[in-house]
């Protein structure tokens, strides 16, 4: 115990000297900016940020990777309040309380509800982490293909307490998250499965794409036209301050440290990551709120502290499978693991006997950041929330740029542009026809570990290396997602809980019918494809297949018949950017990014074109746009597309 | 064909002897700093910065730059496992200074395969490669070949076909029976299986694996070689005399062993890892001359090999001549290997 005291102070040493402190202030700051800017995830930061550090000293550079580990986390979260756009997938989860409580007018109470709750729950993984990591070798290695599937499910099941309106259409829609999720190859027998011969499709559809469809695509669409995200946010609510916040945090603190067990132990489980974490606390906060609990997805702050206290826990435990076994559990560990090798140091027993210095190096890093985005996020909450007062309508346009010119960036394929509108138009058919996005998501990001390991659990069952009933955590882990459901449904069924029924929609039939069609064709592939379409895809793609005609024909008994219709489908004020983002990735093709990103802004702006000025005003508009993508490709993502069709047309001949 | 492959791995010193002459003199010659001077040369990078190839290529980049005159830029195109990269080389126009850098097996396979790339294996000439180092199988601490008890061996994968060469060949020649338990996410995810006690080993290049031993849970089982590895002193090798195959089929009969030492020899090639640096053929011949000698030279430079080892990078540069030799060396081997393959394939798929 003596040699942990030693090494604890040894990092504190490192940490505190001079100029070592500022390597972490500097690391989290630079996270925090890069980790708010779309396209530039923390990861390409690290990358960056490996070849900068070569002449660094090792301790420093553990400091900076510390940082850079735990300053990202929060900010995702920031643009899912503010405008109701997660930053990563793991902040999706943070959306559905928090965003309806910015647009009640209380966005500086969220931001510091989620702020303060981030704090804590990081604070509490990294004392987990430190009193765990001399001793965690063995336990980390009872954590299998069998105990990553149980967590699936435990995360798919948290479904039940996001379901807001109708059961039924949350069900289909968490299929079709499932479903589409499958697309690319099948995980056992590696053959391509529903991706049509398209190449861009080979890896399946990158759940970065999908969000920025579903969700920044789908919801600037409806922001031209608007002055703001809410005519009440204009004025404020009385009581909406950080202080209230931080309070609603002090108050739920039992809240906290639960959310904080769950996110550091699903931290520690390479592969899971912080979206099951988010979403299974969040179930745990449904489940064990006291008091009414009607207000969760509608601006409860409670289902804004639990998600943001285990996303953030999750930090400190994510690194103990790095430190303790060398095995990078995501994307920022295989940076960590990276620069440990290019210094010198072995993960494993060294990291945990004579380097154990260096790892609470590592670790008191990663808690510095996380306090300091949190204190940032708080000392920044008003100015933060004033975005949110920002004529709404200006800045859809750029927004929108942004996110395309992003989806293309990601892989380096235009081809991602029709998957990111194609996700734009579901998720816009899901808000305007109120089907849940969240149990979409939920399913999306989970499908493929839940396949995936079952698929693994049934070959090691099928040649004896693997005892399901010899696995006490995963027992443990199956007992717990089991009182979870109990638990859920019977909550569901008390009067405060029970769900509203959401108004009918003529469009809801049509719509259940055209996404029934399309996941009947994949299920005629399916049936007809071989051994690419395991029995789990098929079954799954036939149950959303029935799940979706019972909506189609259970949906017009259950509509209230009395309740006029106030809104089309499609409002007039929405019709010009659904047309021009349908019409994106074709003028992409025929005449490149930049020129389809100028007509893109042209065609939007030229309608409020009134006088000569503002006549003047679109076409240069338009061409600082063209030449400023054309120029980001070129100088900063480095990106040659193909040549666009008008340029590749032979020249006729005379 | 393979000899000459095999040749140009183990025969590194001669390689870079040969270079080191050339290097010896002005860098270019007049007419190709002419042409270079100004232009602009893109590597693209099959997956995200970052990567393996991403770290070789940033660590060239500035040599190069320097070497030809040109600005050198880094285009990452991880989409579709990396094809997006292949494409935008394979499709480079003649002018078009662009290059590839990935594995020439997964290239050849990739383009003898996909009939959906639309492009050739001819379509690509090397120019030059970084590094060439064979695959091990990295396996529990306790594992032994030799050992008859030791069947069937459970291999951890991420994808059968990834592996087809690097395990179901190899097993063919060393008559193990060997099971494919495939979905494991990255090579993380395949090390802790074997760590776990699920499966018995899994495929690494050598430099992962000697990495990996260094915790001391892990040992490399076989080297696939048709030779000792010096890093390794007493770790069986595959193929050859002495080899692991040579040692399993001593019992069988001369034809029998002439087959499995050919299927092991064939493995060998397959499975070797080659990270080379690819460009369009149809770049015009001038021009092709002129990024062949800049490359050569930044390949050779003191700056690309301390910079690439300065981040876990190890080095064996081989030039156009060599690298050529061992690209065609990977696609004649997978065509002769392709039936075999198949078979193997049919029959190790869950």
């Amino acid at each position: 115990m003596s040699d942990v005291f030693a090494a604890l102070g040894i990092g504190l040493h490192t940490l505190f000297s001079w100029p070592n402190i500022l390597i972490p202030m500097l690391g989290t700051v630079l996270a925090m900016v890069v980790s708010f800017l779309p396209g530039i995830g923390a990861a390409s930061l690290a990358a960056v940020m490996v070849v900068v550090t070569l002449g660094w000293a090792p301790e420093q550079v553990l400091l900076l990777f510390g940082a850079l580990t735990g300053g990202a986390t929060f900010m995702g979260s920031v643009t899912a309040i503010l405008f109701g756009i997660p930053g990563n997938a793991a902040s999706s989860v943070t959306l559905i309380d928090g965003y309806p409580m910015a647009q009640a007018g209380r966005a500086r109470s969220a931001l510091a509800a989620a702020a303060t709750a981030s704090a804590l729950g990081s604070i509490f993984g990294v004392l987990v982490l430190i009193a765990l990591l001399p001793v965690i070798r063995p336990v980390l290695l009872q954590i299998g293909p069998l105990e990553r599937a149980a967590l699936a499910i435990w995360g798919l099941a948290t479904i039940i307490s996001v379901i807001k309106g109708s059961a039924l259409r949350a069900l289909a829609v968490s299929g079709l998250g499932l479903v589409l999720a499958m697309a690319g190859s099948d995980p056992a027998t590696s053959q391509p499965r529903w991706n049509f011969g398209q190449i861009a499709l080979s890896e399946g559809l990158r759940p970065e794409v999908m969000l920025l469809g579903l969700f920044t695509l789908s919801e600037v669409l409806s922001w031209r036209g608007r002055q703001g995200l809410r005519p009440a946010l204009r004025a404020g609510q009385s009581g909406d301050s950080a202080a209230a916040g931080v309070l609603a945090v002090w108050r739920h603190r039992a809240l906290v440290l639960r959310a904080g067990v769950i996110g550091t132990v699903i931290g520690m489980i390479p592969g899971v990551g912080g979206t099951v974490a988010g979403f299974v606390a969040y179930g745990q906060t449904v489940q064990t709120a006291r008091g009414d609990r009607s207000g969760f997805g509608k601006g409860d702050v409670r289902g804004v502290i639990g998600p943001e206290a285990a996303v953030d826990a999750k930090d400190g435990g994510s690194l103990l499978p790095v430190l303790a076994l060398g095995l990078p559990g995501s994307e920022g560990g295989v940076f960590l693991l990276t620069v440990l090798a290019i210094h010198g140091f072995v993960p494993g027993a060294a990291m945990l006997g004579p380097d154990l210095g260096l790892s609470f190096t590592l670790i008191l890093a990663l808690l510095i950041s996380n306090l300091l985005t949190s204190v940032l996020g708080l000392a920044l909450v008003p100015a933060l929330a004033r975005l949110t007062r920002l004529p709404i309508e200006r800045i859809a346009l750029p927004v929108l740029v942004v996110g395309l010119v992003t989806v293309v960036q990601l892989n380096g394929f235009i081809a991602d542009l029709y998957v990111a509108v194609g996700f734009a138009m579901l998720g816009y058919l899901f808000r305007r026809l109120d089907w849940p996005r969240v149990p979409f998501v939920i399913a999306f990001v989970l499908g493929p570990s839940l396949e995936t390991n079952l698929t693994l659990v049934d070959q090691l069952h099928a040649v004896g290396r693997l005892e399901l009933g010899a696995r006490p955590l995963a027992l443990a882990i199956f007992g717990l997602t089991l009182v979870s459901l109990v638990w859920m449904l019977l909550s569901a069924r008390t009067p405060q809980a029970a769900p509203r029924r959401a108004p009918g929609h003529p469009a809801d039939r049509a719509a259940a019918v055209v996404l029934g069609l399309g996941v009947a064709v994949l299920a005629l592939v399916a049936m007809t494809g071989g051994i690419a379409y395991s029995g789990y895809a098929r079954a799954i793609c036939l149950a959303t297949l029935a799940v979706l005609v019972a909506v189609a024909l259970i949906r017009p008994l259950i509509a209230d018949p009395a309740e006029p219709l106030v809104e089309p489908l499609v409002p007039r004020a929405h019709r010009l950017p659904l047309a021009l983002l349908a019409a994106f990735p074709v003028a992409t093709v025929c005449i490149g990014l930049p020129g389809a990103t100028g007509l893109l802004v042209l065609l939007w702006l030229a309608p409020w074109a009134r006088g000569r000025r503002d006549r003047l005003i679109a076409p240069v508009l338009a061409t600082l746009a063209c030449a400023a993508v054309a120029l980001y490709l070129d100088r900063v993502a480095v990106l040659d597309l193909p040549t666009p069709l008008v340029f590749a047309l032979p020249v006729g001949t005379r | 064909m393979r000899r000459g492959f095999i040749g140009a791995g183990v025969g590194l010193g001669l390689a870079v002897a040969g270079l080191s002459g050339a290097c010896a003199q002005e860098p270019l010659t007049l007419e190709c700093a002419q042409r270079l001077a100004g232009q602009r040369i893109t590597i693209a990078v099959p997956n995200a910065a970052g990567g393996g190839f991403d770290i070789y290529a940033r660590s060239l980049a500035p040599e190069l730059e320097r070497i030809s005159g040109a600005a050198v830029r880094i285009s990452n195109m991880p989409g579709g496992g990396g094809k997006a990269a292949l494409l935008r080389v394979a499709d480079a126009a003649p002018d078009d200074y662009a290059i590839l850098i990935e594995n020439a097996g997964d290239v050849a396979s990739e383009l003898l395969q996909d009939a959906a790339l639309g492009h050739q294996p001819a379509d690509l000439r090397a120019l030059g490669a970084v590094h060439v180092e064979p695959e091990t199988w990295l396996g529990r601490a306790d594992l032994d070949l030799m050992d008859p008890a030791e069947t069937p061996l459970i291999a951890s994968v991420s994808s059968v076909e990834a592996n087809l060469a690097t395990i179901g060949l190899v097993a063919q020649a060393t008559g193990h029976k060997v099971q494919f338990i495939s979905g494991y996410e990255g090579s993380g995810d395949q090390i802790a299986a074997v760590l776990r006690g699920e499966t018995d080993f899994s495929s690494k290049s050598l430099g992962t694996a000697l990495q990996q031993m260094k915790s001391g849970d892990l040992r490399v089982a076989l080297v696939l070689a048709d030779g000792p590895d010096p890093a390794l002193p007493g770790v069986p090798w595959l193929a050859g005399d002495g080899g692991l195959v040579a040692q399993r089929s001593a019992g069988l009969t001369p034809q029998d062993r002439a087959e499995r030492a050919h299927i092991a020899q064939l493995a060998v090639e397959l499975s070797a890892g080659a990270r080379v640096l690819l460009i369009s053929s149809r770049m015009r011949a001038e021009a092709q001359g002129c990024l062949v000698e800049a490359t050569e030279a930044a390949l050779l430079s003191a700056g690309f090999r301390d910079a690439a080892e300065a981040q876990g990078r190890p080095v064996t540069p081989l030039g156009a001549v060599e690298a050529e030799a061992l690209y065609t060396a990977k696609i004649s081997a997978y065509t002769e290997a392709a039936p075999l393959l198949d078979v193997i394939a049919q029959q190790v798929r869950p």
